[in-house]
């Protein structure tokens, strides 16, 4: 049995040491805002692939994948929840490119949805997104937590406090530029630690037939491909994940840190190839935990990796997952507390004239919050699922009518918020959680197929039909003008914002 | 259909696989990257 001293001081010295490499790379490189929340043009194709990958790839792949391959649909789930993942990252590829084009002294996604859209839509968005990201770091810290617990009874408030301090050690001190290169080590550890587990795992089970055999013994059902149940969940987990990844403002800041378009175009590629399997290898535990007998209770699903890993492993092996579980939580956990600080730092010129010493101190003290925020809800071991699937919601509802004006001249902010809002009407009214609070009964049954899909295809048919009426036309290039870099005389230029596309 | 012992064999291993060429791509592009820092 692995004690929870012993657990926790090998955390801890995981910790401190990423913590030193982070402070010690980004000593002398912070010079201006600029450096601390995009690092513009300065990352290669090697640790923006890395930073990606480590970003993308939190402590949820140990929960949610197997959860979903264990009580919502088998092996069909899992492989939704990998589509959708990976979906999400290839997006970028594509979107990347054009948001350099059209922003390319950018920083944000809020400064975006401003520049193009007016207030209105930048305060709706920035709710959303800040919303998104603050639910995802709150769940990987109550993860952490809930790991760290499971497999040796750390106390959640200690695992929150020493992941929460030292991440903020480094995050604070170096900003992106600390994050991405923590993020390449991590990377370069997470990957074969990841082999390692599952493929001792397999062994102390005997072998892939002998997990393939109780499984089927147990609940065939799990591994049917194509599975009603797990095609259904598979679709709405596609359109909740690229939905609220495309509001995540982590892909944004790499979108200007990459050195290339280039670049920026394959890291997101082999970012998305890379997280298929990735998610894949963690989501099999769940039909496998069904296999051996050890999902007594439905709560039981969510904890399917760690079940599998302390029933069948030695110590030393439950060991290395645990480490793999905290560098899945630092590597999401320094981009999270990064970006939330970037778009709020982003926008403060507009509201208070700052100069660039001002604006990166102001950058570290909202880091410094946010750390603080997520440690302490973290260590609540807090259900947030329900949080996490409205936020994921409130995205559905927004990302096309948002991303819609990059390519279209005639979105304009009225068509483009009454979308999002009609999308978000359709999606509450269908959202299983809403029901208990919401008087719905007359219409159909709730379900988050119909949920998710209803916001994201009202709103996207609204965004094209609203942007149809009348005979408004942005000129895209505005944007260029009017959204410049943060170190400049005149940052954000003069905070007009958009103007005929409103 | 459910998959037979053969197809989630593959699978797995064929991940473990694809997780492995990752971990070898990513090695490669991080030293490529310093080389071409360092020239």
């Amino acid at each position: 049995m692995v004690t929870a001293t012993a657990l926790l001081g090998l955390v801890v010295v995981v910790l401190v040491a990423f913590a030193a490499l982070g402070a010690w790379y980004a000593r002398g490189r912070i010079e201006t805002i600029e450096d601390y929340i995009t690092a513009r043009d300065s990352t290669g194709g090697g640790a923006l692939t890395a930073t990606i990958v480590a970003s993308s790839m939190g402590a949820w792949i140990l929960f949610s994948p197997a959860e979903a391959g264990a009580a919502f649909g088998g092996i069909t789930a899992v492989a939704g929840y990998a589509a959708g993942s990976a979906l999400a990252l290839a997006a970028f590829a594509l979107l990347g490119p054009r948001i350099r084009d059209l922003l390319p002294e950018g920083h944000s996604l809020t400064e975006y949805a401003y520049a193009r859209y007016g207030p209105a839509m930048y305060a709706y968005v920035l709710l959303v997104s800040v919303a998104y990201m603050f639910v995802f770091l709150a769940a990987e810290f109550t993860g952490i937590a809930s790991a760290l617990s499971l497999i040796a009874g750390v106390p959640g408030w200690q695992t929150a406090a020493v992941v929460g301090v030292t991440v903020l050690a480094y995050t604070g001190y170096g900003g992106l530029r600390a994050s991405i290169v923590t993020d390449t080590v991590q990377t370069v550890l997470i990957l074969p630690l990841l082999i390692v587990s599952v493929v001792v795992t397999l062994l102390a089970l005997g072998g892939t037939n002998a997990a393939h055999a109780a499984i089927v013994d147990a609940e065939p059902s799990l591994l049917a491909v194509g599975s009603p149940s797990g095609l259904e969940f598979g679709a709405y987990v596609v359109v909740a994940i690229v939905g609220a990844e495309m509001l995540n403002q982590a892909w944004w800041q790499r979108v200007y840190a990459a050195s290339d378009e280039g670049t920026l175009r394959r890291s997101f590629l082999v970012a998305a190839v890379a997280v298929v399997p990735m998610v894949f290898l963690a989501g099999i535990f769940g039909p496998v935990a069904v296999g051996l007998g050890l999902v007594d209770a439905p709560a039981d699903a969510s904890v399917s990796f760690f079940l599998v890993v302390t029933d069948v492993l030695p110590d030393p092996a439950v060991l290395a997952v645990a480490v793999l579980a905290v560098l899945l939580v630092v590597s999401s956990a320094d981009t999270l507390f990064n970006a939330i600080a970037s778009v709020v730092t982003v926008d403060l010129p507009r509201v208070a004239d700052l100069s660039d010493d001002r604006l990166t101190a102001a950058a570290r003290a909202v880091t410094v919050l946010v750390a603080a925020a997520a440690t302490v809800v973290g260590a609540q071991g807090y259900s947030v699922l329900t949080l996490f699937l409205l936020a994921d919601l409130l995205a559905a509802a927004t990302f096309v009518p948002l991303l819609y004006g990059l390519y279209s001249p005639r979105a304009w902010s009225g068509g483009v918020l009454a979308a999002s809002a009609a999308g978000l009407v359709v999606g509450l009214a269908f959202f299983p959680p809403a029901r208990g609070v919401l008087p719905l009964s007359v219409l159909p049954a709730a379900s988050y197929f119909v949920s998710f899909l209803g916001a994201a295809a009202v709103s996207t048919g609204l965004a094209v039909v609203t942007a149809r009426l009348g005979d408004r036309r942005y000129d895209l290039d505005r944007l260029g003008r009017d959204v410049r870099r943060l170190d400049e005389g005149d940052a954000m230029a003069d905070g007009s914002g958009g103007g005929e596309g409103r | 259909m459910t998959l037979s012992a053969l197809g989630f064999a593959i699978l797995v291993w064929g991940s473990l696989a694809l997780v492995g060429a990752i971990f070898l791509y990513e090695l490669l592009a991080v030293w490529r990257d310093r080389k071409k820092s360092r020239a």
